[in-house]
Order: structure tokens, then C-alpha cells, then sequence
């Protein structure tokens, strides 16, 4: 694994080695030339600098295609292993930090090609020449030994710098997205407060601004180009020192032209080691948020069909303030649970689920359950996840093996026939589906499990009187073997509700059983 | 169709630039130069350089100081010049992110919930935290670069034809010309871009969609067949990739091949020449051959950090149409709205292509009924009086918007009440029983500084009394009412109803509503149908 992360390490050497050795091959080659000693071989300078400039060109693209073929095999890698961590699990997280996680799984597998090759080549490159000038004398070596040192003191100045940079800067961000959510989310005030004011322009001020956050990340390209430009004045100061030592040698040799040409041409071939160092301290930065990912485990229990009933006693959700609820459920058919927006039958719906942490019980067939989900109960969402991916894939994501047919089948109850096309790939940056496909899309999925326990949130919202019609009919045909539950502020005359429970009433035991009856 | 892309692209930014008076292309323009600048005196500080080392090599002789001076001075400016170009971008940037953040400011005061309720939190978000700011990277980075790359070649190549014409021809020849290389920069960097960076957003998009439904897969237990998939799609998409990328690659290595390649024929050149072994062209010293070594890496290294910010170019293409939904249309001038409202009336009303009307008129204490299907446009109606749209005619005076789902903000009640206005307790306390929320009320446990959590113990009619409490105390003449019983049982929207027809009845109002409502209260029915709005006088009939 860490063999191809080294190779292309190794070719990020060689091509950056080849690239200096060119440099001063070259200077060396025409200056002697110009004084043309006697006997002088030019051809071999002349094929060593042709040779080294294959060698860079061959390297350089191999770097290239190793390097990212091994970026794309590490990002797989890192977001498998996020993912198997996150197994039965659930993320207390904003969409933003979805994408960030994304985001720093990138950054932490493209470790070896943002900065470990960069940052590598260039030091192994410069001890080299340092030891190398050191050991044949060269003159002006000691220039080459202030460069080095130089280099050190930039390095360690701009990583100290970037490291508090970097994590101000994440911090400054989540603020700042957590400040806009309240702003956006508020929109629909906006006009109040713009109304005690004559101008656009006096609204301005009760925006939040993004301002801190860009000059924190300008602060860190500032310190990035400041380095590079007084490490850029260093060693140009540095080579006219070098003229201005070598002067007083007396006798001058092509091989003097070294020094100078090699400092000259450190900006170039130095230069990318700041902008790798900030890399660095982005990778630091994603390693540490990927360690610490606020994710809560969905404990899982074995299932439990109800054979008689399944009941809940003194059951409220955490957090809800609501009055506890005192209800019992039969094994077959529809109960509805009703009530205005806001009452809470949705957090009920997932507290039986096992979805939210609840006090009270659950029981079935007077057995009470630990908390945790129970397999094969199945809880469909409010808002329908689309899984991006095939109709096929969405319908059985377990692919525990359901038939074509079985599928097309419910998708025709639910009188999906525009989705009669399994492979059809949907979800973003597919076909998008409308909010009502979405729905009945997730209904069919929960319907193709066999769940023991159905449990169903707004299936009629945002559905024309035909299709509710259409949906109320599949949950009865459901309901006439298995528990479905289902939570809705509408309720269709043609849903068979066995029995139907209203949240927005204060209730009591005796007043949920007066409703059974 | 790089390069016509690329027309549209900047010709976009030349309108985005003039309607919102950022006059970018002249700073662009000046950074552009005095980067030139620098590399000039850099040239020249070459120049120098390749001077003293030809006294030491050819003439045995140290250099001169005058030669040193110069030599350093060159440097010094050049490097001084550097870093002016780098303060004028970062002050450049920082002004126009300000500018547009100004802007963007201006927008959301005026299209206010008309616009954001199009999109998520977290797409504003993206706009302002990212698209923005690749606008302006792109603007100061890559544009910059483009300018730079484009003169720096005629330039060095200018240099090395007045020294020697051979070697200039050479290169013209070795290098495609300028032009071309551009192409191939641009074509093998967007070839590159697109693919590897369109398949590493894919596979981020497709984890970030499992992470949003691991309930889901728990539930349905269907993590390690989703993690198997996962696997497969990103071995899958991955070799496809590498295939397609490494095509790509090489065309940014054709660049590499001629600049690396181009270093080492020059050396051997003049070399060569040096030694008398070739006799073309003219005489060459060392002198001259060696600023000329030192000055063809200039000619294509320019090129390559071109290549480096392309990215900066993808990233505005995906902004650009996010940005047009924001800057796309400038706010009109403000209609004063401390005006009380007495009246309304246009013979030909239009809402931006989506709705048109005759003879449409309001007069003071009107109660407008709106109707129409689901999805015709009554929102949109409403959004357009209220100047929250561009229209051809819209409402002064002050008004109030009740939405379907009352918006309860975190804080506390009395905040919620108040949103930033300055306002009697007395009040409050009358607002709240008029709605009816007297008994409510008074069971909280800190009263007025109550905080509402997240999940209040309010029911959603109260939510709904509590937002009517909210536009009472505003005290404006108008009200839209958007659905306000929309997610209501019957009774209860009966209830709320009947209230709402008894505190606005000296206010005018605009109620759009699919449900029953007393017909006897309104004095107008306007019916939406086929993109038109039809005035009915007051028994019009809505329920069809």
C-alpha cells in the first residue's frame, strides 16, 4: 500500500533533483565552454544534460499519474474506514458538516501528494546539495549552508504561523455558518425589521458577515506569500553576497558559477515547500475533526413481531415537553395518530422506533423492551430520503434479494408506473424526483421489507386527493397482516383507521381507551 | 469551446462588473502590470548577473562594482515591486469581497423570504462562504495569471531575439507559439479538471448521501451492502478515471517536455556555439548566452502557474449561476415606506413574466381574497406587492407577512414579539389578548422572558396566534396572509379564521387560502388561472 506513496515520493525527488542538476550542468557546460580548455570532452556534458532532461520530463508524469491514482485510492480507503465507523450510528450533524467530512477525508488521504512529496523532495534535495558542495569543496558553499538554514527559520516561522491560523480559522466558520442558519431560518421576519427603517441600506448591519472568516483565511495566504517573498529576497540577497565573496578569490572557475545559479534559482525550485507546509496544517486540522465526529449509536434489538398488541405506557419523548402518552396498539391494522403541526406525532412515531431516546415503555405482548431500534420495525421518514443510486437500489438498499417483480408490483399500487424503469438512476445530479414520487418511493421501500411494524410519517402531505387515495389503499391492504401507525394531520376517507388518537388533547390512559373503544 | 466558454465567462464578469460599478478590470489591469514590472527588472538584474560572471570566466577579472550595484539594485526593485503586487492583490481581494458581501446584503433586504425560501440555509451558505470568494480569487488569481502569461512570453522572447535571432527562432519553432500553448494548457488543465475533479465530487456527493441516511441504513440494515457498493463504485470510478486523467496528463507533461527541453537545447546551443563547433547566426558571448539560460524558464514557468490556479476558473463556472440568482438583478430604489397606504391601481400589472393582470386595484381597508391552484402563484402575487420581486407595479406603505408555518425564533417570547423593535410590556401583554393567548401567557413561568426552545409547549394554532400577536404589534397597514391555517385540523382553523377576520378589520389584507372561508368578509376575490390574475368583485366565487 505505502510501496506506491513512496514510489511517487521517490519521483517526486528524482524530478525535482533533475530539474536543479539541469540547472547547474548547464551553467557549468556553457561556461567552460566559453573558455574551451584543450581536450575538453563536451560531448558528455552535452548528453548528460539531454539525458537529465528525459529523466525529468518521464518522472514528472509519472509522479503525476501515480501520485493521484494513489489520491483516488486513498480517498476511497479513508471514506470506507469513516464509514465502517459510523455503522449503526447516527450524526448529530448539519448539512455542512456532512460535506466537510467529505471534504477532510479528501484532505487527509491526499496527504502524500499535497505535502509529504513536496516537502520531502525538497529538504532530501537541498541536504544533498549541501553535503555534496560540502564534501568537493565547492566555492561558496557556505551560501549554500545560510540557504538551508534560511529555509529552516521560514519553514518553522510560516508552520507555527499557519498551525493557530488554521484552527482560528475552522472556528470562525462554524460560527459563522451557525449564525447565517439563524439568519436565513428567520427570513420570514426579515420584513419586520426592515420596515423600522427607510433604506436597504440600514437593514445591512442586522446581517451576519462573513468578514472575519475571510480575513482569517487572508491572513493565512498573506503569511504564506510573505514568507515565500522574504524567503524570495533572502536568496536573492544571498547570491549577490556570493558575487560579492567570490570577487575577492582572484582566480575565478567555471564551477564558481554554481553558487549563484543554484541561489538564483531557489525560489522555483523552494518556493512550493511554504504552500505545502500549509497543506500540512490543513491535514492536522481535518485529522483532528474526523477524530472527533459527533456521531450516537442506534443500538439495535432483535425483532419482535407483536402477536397481541404493542403498548406504550408514560411514553415522552426527551426534550419534547409534551404529557406522556398512554396508548395500545393492536397487532393488525391502521392506527392514526393526529393532531395539529407542532403536537409532536412525528418524535412519537420515532421514539416506538427507537429512534429518539424516550422515558416510559414500550411493550409488546406485555414484554417491555430495552431502548434501542427494533429490527423490522420500520419507521418512514417525514421528509423521504432518496438514496442516489437506481430505483432498484433505493427499493432493496440491503439488497437482501427482493424480485423485480415483487417490486414492480408495489410500485404499480402505489401507482408509480413513471418509475417502471429499476436501473433509472435517481437522487442529486440525477433524475430529481417530485416531492409526492419521493414519498411513495419510500413508502414502497418500507413496503418491500415486510416490516413487523409500520411506521408511517405524513404519507398524505403534499399528495393530490387521487394519489392519497391511491396510498391509503396500500396501507389498508398492509394493515390487514401487520401494525401500521401512521402520523397525519390529513386523513383520507378511504384510510381504514381501526382507531385514531389525537395528540393536541391534553390525554390521559382513560381518555386514549375511551378513543379505542 | 475552451476558449468560447472562456469569451462567455469573462464577458459574463465584464456585465456583472459594470452593473454593480466593482470596476475590477482596471485594478486586474494593474496588478497584471507591475507583476510584469517585476520580472522586467528581474530580467535585468539577469543581465547584470551574466555580465560579471563573463568578466570573471573570459577576463579572469572580478566583477566591477558598478556592475554589482546595479546587479543588486535590479534585484531589489524587483523584489520590492513583487511585494507591492502582492499587497495591491490582498487589499484588492479583501475590498471586493466586502463590496460583493455589501451587495449580496443589499439583495437579501430586498428579495428577503421571496428568495430564500427558494433554497436551503445551506446553499446561502455556500454562496456566501464560497462561491464569493472563488469569484474574487479567480478575478485577482488566474485572471491576473492569464495577463501575466500572455505578455511575459512576448516579452522574453523579445529579449532573446535582440541577443540572438537564431536562438528566438529556435524557440518559436521548439515552443509551439504562444498562442497555442495556451490551448494546450487550457485544454489539457480543463480536460484534467473536469474528469478527475468531476469524479472525486461524485464520490464525495454519494458519501455525503449515505452519511444524511445512516438511520436509514440502520434500519434497514443495510450498512455493509451500502459499504460494499460504496467500494465498488469508487474502484469502479476510479479506473475509469485514471484512464481518461492520464490522456490528460500528458498534455500538461507536453508543457514540462518543452520547458525542461527548451533549457537544455538552449545550454547545448550555446555551448556549442561557445566552443565553435556551430556557426549559425551570430556570435554569441558568454555574456549573452548565459541571460539567456537564465531567462527562457521565465518564458514558460509563467505558463505553468497558470495551469496551477485553473481550477479557480471550474470553481467560478459552478458559482455563476448561484451568483446570477443573487446579483442577477439590482435592487430598485427604495419607495418610501413610512407613506401610509391609501391606494393602489394599474390598468397592467405584471410579475416578471409569471403573472400578468388588468385593472387591478386596491383601495385602503380592502380584504382581497386570493385563489388558484396549488402552484399557480399566489405566493408569488403576494411577493410581487409587497416589492419583494421585480413587478411592474407593487404597494407603498408598511405590511406584514403571516406565513403557513409561524416562525417561533429561540429567544425569548418577548423577542419574539418585539424583533428588534422597542416596545411597551403593556402592549405585549394587550397583542397577546387580543389573540387570544391570555391564559396561555399566563402559566409561563418568567412571563415575558420566557425563552421559546426549539420545541415549545406550543401548539401550532397558538404558534399561529403568537405570529398574529407578532404582525399586531408591527402595526402596519397591510397584511399577506399566505395560508395561515394551511397545516390546521378544521376546527381549529375555523377558530383561528373567525379571529383573524376580527383584529384586521380596519387593516387591509390579502389572504391566500385553499380552505372555507366567510365570503361576507371579503370585498374582493382575485382568481389566479393560466398565469392571470382575475379581479371578481365580492361575490366572486373562489371554491370551485
Amino acid at each position: 500500500m505505502n510501496k506506491h506513496a513512496l514510489i511517487t515520493a521517490l519521483l517526486a525527488l528524482i524530478h525535482g533533483a533533475a530539474g536543479l542538476t539541469i540547472l547547474i550542468v548547464s551553467s557549468w557546460f556553457i561556461a567552460i565552454s566559453a573558455i574551451a580548455p584543450v581536450g575538453f570532452n563536451y560531448v558528455i556534458p552535452a548528453v548528460v544534460i539531454r539525458g537529465l532532461a528525459l529523466l525529468r520530463i518521464a518522472s514528472g508524469y509519472a509522479y503525476m499519474w501515480l501520485g493521484h491514482s494513489d489520491l483516488l485510492r486513498r480517498v476511497a480507503e479513508q471514506r470506507m474506514s469513516v464509514f465502517a465507523t459510523l455503522k449503526q450510528q447516527k450524526l448529530n450533524n448539519k448539512a455542512w458538516t456532512i460535506e466537510a467530512l467529505a471534504n477532510h477525508t479528501e484532505r487527509l488521504a491526499s496527504a502524500w501528494i499535497a505535502w509529504v512529496s513536496p516537502l520531502g523532495s525538497v529538504s532530501l534535495i537541498m541536504l544533498g546539495l549541501v553535503t555534496t558542495a560540502t564534501l568537493f569543496a565547492l566555492p561558496g558553499v557556505a551560501f549554500l549552508w545560510t540557504l538551508l538554514f534560511a529555509w529552516t527559520v521560514c519553514l518553522c516561522r510560516m508552520g507555527i504561523f499557519a498551525i493557530g491560523k488554521v484552527s482560528n480559522l475552522s472556528h470562525d466558520e462554524t460560527e459563522f455558518r451557525q449564525q447565517s442558519e439563524d439568519f436565513f431560518s428567520n427570513s420570514a421576519l426579515w420584513h419586520l425589521v426592515c420596515q423600522q427603517h427607510e433604506d436597504y441600506e440600514d437593514f445591512i448591519p442586522q446581517t451576519p458577515s462573513a468578514e472575519k472568516v475571510w480575513i482569517n483565511s487572508s491572513h493565512q495566504i498573506a503569511g504564506l506569500l510573505i514568507t515565500t517573498w522574504v524567503f524570495q529576497g533572502m536568496t536573492l540577497a544571498l547570491a549577490v553576497g556570493a558575487v560579492v565573496v567570490g570577487n575577492r578569490y582572484g582566480v575565478y572557475t567555471p564551477i564558481m558559477l554554481v553558487v549563484p545559479m543554484v541561489l538564483l534559482a531557489a525560489p522555483d525550485w523552494i518556493g512550493s515547500s511554504f504552500g505545502a507546509l500549509l497543506k500540512w496544517t490543513e491535514w492536522v486540522q481535518s485529522k483532528k475533526e474526523l477524530q472527533s465526529i459527533d456521531a450516537v449509536p442506534l443500538l439495535t434489538l432483535c425483532p419482535i413481531p407483536p402477536k397481541n398488541d404493542l403498548e406504550i405506557k408514560e411514553f415522552s419523548i426527551h426534550g419534547r415537553n409534551r404529557l406522556p402518552i398512554n396508548t395500545k396498539f393492536p397487532a393488525k391494522g391502521c392506527v392514526v395518530l393526529t393532531g395539529e403541526s407542532g403536537c409532536g406525532k412525528s418524535s412519537v412515531l420515532q421514539g416506538i422506533a427507537g429512534m429518539l431516546p424516550y422515558s416510559g415503555t414500550r411493550a409488546v405482548d406485555g414484554r417491555s423492551l430495552s431502548t434501542g431500534m427494533v429490527s423490522g420495525w420500520l419507521y418512514v421518514e417525514q421528509q423521504p430520503i432518496v438514496l442516489s443510486g437506481s430505483i432498484k437500489l433505493n427499493l432493496d438498499p440491503s439488497g437482501s434479494g427482493i424480485t423485480e417483480s415483487a417490486m414492480g408490483n408495489v410500485l404499480a399500487a402505489l401507482s408509480l408506473n413513471t418509475l417502471s424503469d429499476l436501473s433509472e438512476w435517481v437522487g442529486n445530479e440525477a433524475r430529481l424526483l417530485s416531492g409526492g414520487e419521493s414519498k411513495r418511493l419510500t413508502l414502497a421501500r418500507a413496503l418491500l421489507a415486510k416490516p413487523d411494524v409500520l411506521l408511517v410519517d405524513e404519507p398524505f402531505e403534499g399528495l393530490d386527493e387521487a394519489t392519497q387515495n391511491v396510498v391509503a389503499h396500500a396501507l389498508n391492504r398492509f394493515a390487514g397482516e401487520k401494525l401500521v401507525v401512521v402520523a397525519s394531520h390529513v386523513i383520507p376517507d378511504s384510510l381504514d383507521s381501526g382507531k385514531t388518537i389525537d395528540l393536541s388533547e391534553p390525554m390521559t390512559a382513560s381518555a386514549s381507551s375511551i378513543g379505542s373503544t | 469551446m475552451t476558449t468560447k466558454q472562456e469569451q462567455t465567462l469573462s464577458a459574463w464578469f465584464k456585465q456583472f462588473d459594470r452593473a454593480h460599478q466593482l470596476s475590477v478590470s482596471r485594478q486586474l489591469a494593474a496588478v497584471g502590470l507591475v507583476r510584469c514590472l517585476s520580472l522586467v527588472f528581474l530580467i535585468l538584474g539577469f543581465y547584470f548577473f551574466a555580465l560579471g560572471i563573463h568578466t570573471w570566466i573570459v577576463h579572469q577579472l572580478p566583477f566591477s562594482s558598478d556592475t554589482i550595484l546595479k546587479m543588486a539594485l535590479c534585484f531589489l526593485v524587483s523584489w520590492l515591486i513583487q511585494g507591492g503586487s502582492h499587497l495591491l492583490v490582498q487589499r484588492y481581494k479583501q475590498g471586493l469581497l466586502i463590496r460583493l458581501e455589501h451587495q449580496l446584503a443589499r439583495s437579501l433586504a430586498w428579495q428577503q423570504h421571496a428568495l430564500i425560501r427558494q433554497q436551503s440555509p445551506f446553499y446561502w451558505q455556500s454562496l456566501w462562504l464560497k462561491h464569493i470568494p472563488s469569484l474574487v480569487n479567480w478575478c485577482f488569481e488566474y485572471r491576473v495569471q492569464q495577463l501575466v502569461a500572455t505578455v511575459m512570453p512576448l516579452l522574453v522572447l523579445a529579449v532573446i531575439f535582440s541577443v540572438n535571432y537564431v536562438i528566438g527562432i529556435g524557440l518559436i519553432f521548439a515552443l509551439p507559439v504562444v498562442p497555442l500553448f495556451m490551448i494546450i494548457v487550457g485544454k489539457g488543465a480543463a480536460s484534467q479538471h473536469k474528469k478527475h475533479f468531476t469524479a472525486l465530487n461524485r464520490l464525495g456527493s454519494l458519501f455525503a448521501d449515505r452519511l444524511n441516511a445512516l438511520p436509514l441504513l440502520a434500519s434497514y440494515q443495510a450498512h455493509n451492502k451500502q459499504s460494499q457498493l460504496l467500494t465498488n463504485a469508487s474502484t469502479q470510478l476510479n479506473e475509469r478515471t485514471m484512464k481518461v486523467v492520464s490522456v490528460a496528463f500528458l498534455s500538461n507533461t507536453v508543457l514540462d517536455f518543452f520547458a525542461t527541453l527548451s533549457v537544455a537545447l538552449v545550454a547545448v546551443f550555446i555551448g556549442f556555439t561557445l566552443l565553435g563547433e556551430l556557426k549559425i547566426g551570430p556570435e554569441i558571448s558568454l555574456h549573452h548566452g548565459l541571460w539567456i539560460l537564465l531567462t527562457v524558464p521565465l518564458l514558460l514557468s509563467e505558463m505553468k502557474r497558470l495551469g496551477q490556479v485553473y481550477h479557480q476558473k471550474a470553481e467560478v463556472e459552478a458559482a455563476r449561476a448561484p451568483l446570477d440568482k443573487v446579483f442577477g438583478e439590482l435592487p430598485p430604489s427604495n419607495h418610501d415606506k413610512q407613506e401610509r397606504f391609501t391606494h393602489f391601481f394599474t390598468n397592467k400589472f405584471s410579475v416578471d413574466g409569471l403573472l400578468t393582470g388588468t385593472n387591478v386595484s386596491v383601495t385602503r381597508g380592502d380584504k382581497i381574497r386570493v385563489c388558484g391552484k396549488s402552484g399557480t402563484g399566489k405566493t408569488v402575487l403576494l411577493e410581487a406587492l409587497a416589492g419583494q420581486r421585480l413587478a411592474s407595479a407593487q404597494l407603498a406603505g408598511t405590511f406584514v407577512w403571516i406565513h403557513q408555518s409561524p416562525l417561533i425564533m429561540p429567544g425569548s417570547l418577548r423577542s419574539n414579539l418585539t424583533v428588534g423593535r422597542v416596545l411597551d410590556d403593556n402592549a405585549l401583554r394587550d397583542a397577546l389578548h387580543q389573540v387570544e393567548l391570555t391564559a396561555w401567557f399566563e402559566v409561563l413561568p418568567k412571563g415575558l422572558d420566557t425563552i421559546m426552545s426549539n420545541y415549545p409547549a406550543l401548539s401550532g394554532g397558538e404558534a399561529q396566534r403568537l405570529s398574529l400577536a407578532r404582525a399586531l404589534l408591527s402595526n402596519a397597514d397591510i397584511w399577506f396572509l399566505d395560508e395561515p391555517t394551511a397545516h390546521l385540523p378544521e376546527n381549529q382553523h375555523h377558530r383561528l379564521s373567525a379571529l383573524i377576520a376580527t383584529i384586521t378589520r380596519d387593516k387591509t389584507v390579502f389572504w391566500a387560502s385553499h380552505k372555507y372561508l366567510p365570503a361576507n368578509y371579503f370585498s374582493q376575490h382575485w382568481i389566479i388561472s393560466n398565469k392571470h390574475i382575475i379581479c371578481c368583485p365580492s361575490e366572486g366565487n373562489c371554491d370551485e
